[in-house]
């Protein structure tokens, strides 16, 4: 390839100074004339019936404008499988769903009003244990049917038939893969081993709470800002949820303070929506943070069955998993993890023999959600400490053994995808030199403390789309202005496309404008989750900005009287290859009488690729302390190392990886969302443990290492995404430091320090 | 947040004055890190907020001949930061500098963190095993509460409504003596799982414990002084199992209740093991003096 300019450097933030100096505008930041706040009431109980709401009070204080219930509802629902009435009608399935929302004048006076909505409720029988749930006989919290819906997305694998609802009452979704023969598998094997792990609830944490703006238009529809990953498909479900023509409702997402996942769903839009449909005016809706922790669609708990067969060679033989996952009251996006999550356990290592089973499963615990990783984080720790154990009972190092089993470049992995562009190797490599694997540490132990190592791999598959489509227009002064349906929302993807288009037009990153987040201007875009944004989107621009020169060049040749093919582009001029006298200025060709104007057209990219996903493999190892007499827990170094392909932007991908380390330590050791009986009992940062720079090892204790670089064949300049896997490895390599240093083999997570020292006890 | 109204009285007569007016339906802010928390979540509703922060003469670390006086308005990270604190009571300024974080330091006052009576606070125990005392003023007098006789309850202290905190005085320690605290907590600057204060006082000759305090944070609805833990060291040469043994009486003293901090269990183990690591710490500083 020809030396690049800008793609593969590490250019600063497009929008590093407006978030620094805090002039970038988030939904919040909006407020409009005459706009009410509202606010929801929410349900005390796990499952109960409402009887009667007495909101007469909350309508007579003054500055309320509205108290709607389950009875103004619209006519559809929210939820993969529509099953979630925007406000509880006869029931109520979890605490925390909505039961009544307020719009008044100011937001003291909404929360005011709340206190005045009475509401009788009849308490009724509640689950909230996935595994129990699903048994025959539980109680039946969902009544399956007519719920399920054919489209939704497959991955790869077959969905079971369902089973009654009285042989496995609840159960959403069921998901099955295998390939060769499992029990024989097992037979062949010279060591199996099986274990159960348990994973809790965490939430994304975003900074920015999830937020709701509506306007009512003249037309019946609405415009809504939102903090909204995905607008395209916020846009869809609102246009059903309020029988709307799609274009009708315009969704507006301008910056996003985080999401990670959390931010997809139409979250508080429907609610804003209501009450600006009954007031006639404006209606912001902003969760508070104890409404984030109790109806921010956290991640989802999940129980893990993991047996494996290994030979004594090492070769890893036989893998069966069962996953239960406890997808709460009503069908989130989780439906699809019982899908997605399997990619944990097979786009890694080469498994002859595998079986896969997983099940979403309803409760009356909050509605569970999509978060960074998509249950990576939950399989790969299972994976990978089942790697740790299989590697000691053969008497093998669990880091030769690990980079003996993973695919190389063009195996057929189990989802039946090719491996491509995949580094594993050199990965595992770089994080075991940089930690000094088989070396002793340098720390010395003191007194109570032990030091100990671990290591991992991770791999995490991202579904290549052809739905991203990109506008490129080309200004008078040369700017280059890319329209498209990506949401910044933190992880720099604004950035990533600038440089694309940059390189494309020769032409410096701040020359070129975004318009980004916004239905009613920008093309469509499948949605910025899963890794997809660089590879999806950044293909997708620079085909657009390939147009865009083809036409310029066309009208330029006719000018000049040469060939297109002869012309070339760099910082706005049009040059005859081979000069270095430019021919002419790209605004002289919006001159009239020179040949016409350039032709704004928009790009549909609808070739499907050769491949359906891309994968992207990681490896993480780090070293800990633990404290023997408190069961303190200290990751002091750390060091992971992930494939992109080409990297477009260096610093933006090792910036990447610092982010991964700090929600992988949290999820590891920390984080917990604790439910007593279906109630959130620390809906905030003070009793929700998310570690603070001070937990996370900084400087040079932490090294963010890119590999040689192979690029992707399909993928932009090469490049491809990874950002979710970031994540993934940290707590099996922590699980393991905790066995090199004191002998104890941590399962569930968080792995907190009762934990630890509940289990050193048990080993004595 | 309900609405209230603002209030900022120019001095402290002033303060007093609205104070012995509005009583029961007024609450004073002064750095706002633990008030604006309650409004926020409508635990407390006051109609006047009344905002001592202009209120001059409040902020001073004085050292006077028998001790050291602090204003109530002075900031956590003043303390922390202070000479006169690092010289007189290092422990005081460790018990500041892992007390929330910086931000929360710059804003946070001494006089509040007490008023507002958490159990949990970091300056607590340490001030009660130093023996300080709290003023207080209010439109009718003056009166002098031991730390160690403040706190009632969860977040209730023995002021009146009218009543401002106004300094806390802490007596000098005397040669042979050394103090030491520590919170153990999941995160740095978090609630604590268990805090130990520890000050101990050597009879110089013998190497003999002549007398010690033992003050527990965390463990209980107010900050707690762990008596049985302290008597049990006077008289005593200051022996590993001497110390280990007022560890597990310190254990047994503490009343904690389980929360997302840890068990009833780990917190008594945390309080063990911490009374021994203060003492030694305590004893080592006492020695070298
Ligand atoms: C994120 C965070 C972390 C924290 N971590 C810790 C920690 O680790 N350790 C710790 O000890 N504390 C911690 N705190 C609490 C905080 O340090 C103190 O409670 C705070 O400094 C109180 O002081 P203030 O000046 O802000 O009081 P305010 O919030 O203004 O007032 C607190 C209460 O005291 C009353 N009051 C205030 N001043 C007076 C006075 N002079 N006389 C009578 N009554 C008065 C008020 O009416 C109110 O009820 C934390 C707080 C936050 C926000």
């Amino acid at each position: 390839m020809d030396e690049l300019s800008t793609v593969g450097k590490s250019v600063p933030r497009v929008d590093g100074m407006e978030k620094v100096t805090g002039t970038a505008k988030f939904t919040n930041d909006f407020a409009l004339p005459r706009m009410l706040y509202g606010k929801v009431l929410r349900s005390p109980y796990p499952h109960a019936r409402i009887g009667r709401i007495d909101v007469s009070q909350a309508s007579k204080l003054p500055g309320v404008k509205a108290v709607l219930t389950g009875k103004d509802n619209p006519e559809g629902r929210m939820g993969v499988v529509l099953d979630r009435p925007i406000v509880a009608e006869d029931e109520v399935r979890f605490v925390g769903e909505a039961v009544a929302l307020v719009a008044a004048e100011s937001l003291e006076v909404a929360e005011e009003a709340l206190d005045l909505i009475d509401v009788e409720y009849e308490e009724l029988p509640a689950i909230f244990d996935a595994e129990e749930a699903m048994k025959p006989h539980s109680e039946v919290v969902v009544q399956l049917g007519h719920h399920l819906l054919p489209s939704i997305p497959a991955y790869a694998g077959h969905n079971i038939p369902f089973a009654t609802a009285e042989e496995t009452p609840n159960v959403y979704r069921a998901f099955h893969i295998q390939e060769g023969d499992i029990e024989q598998g097992f037979r062949e094997s010279d060591v199996v081993l099986e274990n159960r792990f348990v994973f809790t609830r965490t939430q994304h944490c975003a900074m920015e709470p999830h937020c709701a703006m509506a306007r009512p238009e003249p037309d019946g529809g609405f415009t809504v800002w939102a903090s909204e990953q995905h607008p395209f498909e916020a846009q869809l479900f609102l246009s059903r949820i309020f029988k709307l023509p799609v274009p009708k409702v315009r969704v507006i997402a301008p910056f996003i303070g985080g999401a990670f996942g959390g931010k997809l769903f139409v979250m508080g839009m429907p609610w804003a929506m209501m009450l600006a449909r009954r007031t006639g005016r404006p209606v912001k809706v902003v969760y508070s943070r104890e409404e984030v922790f109790v109806d921010g669609y956290s991640d989802v708990p999940v129980v893990i069955y993991i047996k494996d067969g290994v030979k004594k060679d090492g070769r890893l033989w036989a893998r069966s998993v069962k996953a239960v996952i406890n997808c709460g009251a009503y069908s989130g996006r989780v439906l699809l993890l019982t899908g997605s999550m399997v990619m944990g356990a097979t786009v890694n290592y080469r498994i002859p023999h595998f079986w896969w089973d997983s099940y979403c499963v309803a409760t009356n615990e909050p509605v569970s959600g999509s978060f960074r990783g998509f249950g990576g984080v939950q399989l790969i720790h299972a994976v990978e400490s089942q790697m740790d154990m299989l590697a000691k009972a053969i008497g093998m190092d669990a880091y030769k053994f690990r980079r003996m089993n993973l695919y190389k470049e063009g195996e057929i992995n189990l989802l039946g995808q090719p491996t491509h562009a995949v580094e594993a190797e050199e990965c595992l490599d770089k994080v075991a030199e940089w930690i000094g694997w088989g070396k002793k540490p340098e720390k010395r132990e003191e007194g109570p403390w032990r030091i100990g190592r671990g290591i991992s791999a991770q791999g995490k598959g991202g579904l290549v789309s052809p739905y991203s489509l990109a506008e490129v227009k080309v200004h008078f002064d040369g700017t280059i202005e890319i329209r498209h349906g990506a949401t910044e929302v933190g992880q720099g993807c604004n950035t990533i496309l600038s440089q694309i288009a940059a390189e494309e037009f020769q032409t410096p990153v701040g020359k070129v404008r975004q318009i980004s987040g916004d239905t009613a201007v920008t093309p469509y875009d499948i949605t910025s989750t899963a890794n997809l944004t660089t590879f999806n989107t950044g293909n997708t621009v620079r085909r657009a900005c390939q147009d865009a020169k083809r036409q310029i060049f066309e009208i330029a040749a006719e000018r000049l009287k040469m060939k297109a093919e002869d012309l070339e582009l760099k910082d706005g001029l049009i040059y005859t290859r081979g000069k270095t006298e430019a021919a002419l200025k790209l605004g002289d060709i919006f001159v009239p009488g020179g040949g016409g104007t350039a032709k704004e057209e928009r790009e549909r990219i609808l070739k499907k690729f050769g491949v359906d996903y891309m994968f992207c493999h990681g490896a993480c190892a780090l070293e800990v302390a633990v404290n023997t007499e408190t069961g303190e827990v200290k990751v002091l170094r750390i060091a992971q190392c992930h494939d992109m392909g080409t990297p477009i932007n260096p610093q933006a991908c090792e910036a990447q990886i610092d982010s991964g380390n700090g929600f992988g330590v949290g999820r590891a050791l920390y984080e917990e969302i604790v439910i007593e009986n279906g109630v959130t009992v620390n809906p905030n940062f003070v009793d929700y443990k998310i570690p603070s720079m001070l937990e996370v090892p900084l400087g040079a204790e932490v090294s963010s290492m890119l590999p040689a670089g192979v690029p992707h064949e399909d993928g932009p300049y090469g490049g491809k995404g990874f950002g979710e896997s970031t994540n993934c490895g940290i707590s099996p390599a922590i699980a393991g430091a905790l066995y090199d240093a004191v002998g104890i083999r941590m399962l569930d997570l968080p792995i907190t320090r009762e934990r630890v020292l509940g289990a050193l006890k048990r080993v004595g | 947040m309900r609405p209230f109204e603002y209030l900022a009285p120019k001095d402290l007569d002033e303060a007093c004055s609205l104070l012995s007016k509005h009583r029961d339906e007024a609450k004073i802010l002064s750095g706002g890190q633990s008030l604006v928390a309650l409004l926020r979540q409508r635990l407390v509703s006051p109609a006047y907020v009344i905002d001592i922060r202009r209120v001059p003469g409040l902020d001073y670390i004085r050292e006077d001949k028998d001790g050291l006086s602090i204003g109530a308005l002075t900031t956590h990270r003043t303390v922390e930061t202070s000479p006169a604190v690092a010289k007189r009571f290092p422990m005081l300024a460790e018990a500041e500098h892992r007390l929330a974080h910086r931000q929360v330091r710059n804003w946070g006052t001494i006089g509040g963190n007490l008023s507002h009576a958490d159990p949990g606070g970091d300056l607590a125990p340490s001030l009660i095993a130093l023996g300080a005392v709290i003023k207080v003023v209010s439109a009718k007098g003056k009166r002098t509460v031991p730390v160690a006789e403040f706190f009632t309850d969860y977040l209730v202290t023995v002021l009146e409504p009218d009543e401002i905190l106004v300094e806390v005085a802490i007596p000098y320690l005397k040669a042979g003596s050394g103090g030491a605290y520590h919170k153990e907590s999941i995160r740095a600057g978090d609630r604590p799982i268990a805090a130990v204060a520890a000050v101990v006082s050597l009879d110089g000759k013998a190497g003999v414990i002549k007398s010690a305090r033992i003050a527990l944070g965390g463990v209980g609805l107010t900050p707690l002084e762990a008596k049985e833990a302290g008597k049990s060291l006077a008289g005593k040469k200051a022996t590993a199992g001497v110390v280990l043994e007022a560890g597990a009486i310190a254990a047994r003293e503490a009343q904690p209740t389980a929360d997302v901090e840890g068990s009833v269990e780990y917190k008594r183990h945390i309080v063990g093991l911490l009374t021994r690591d203060m003492l030694n710490l305590a004893l080592t500083r006492a020695q070298s003096k």
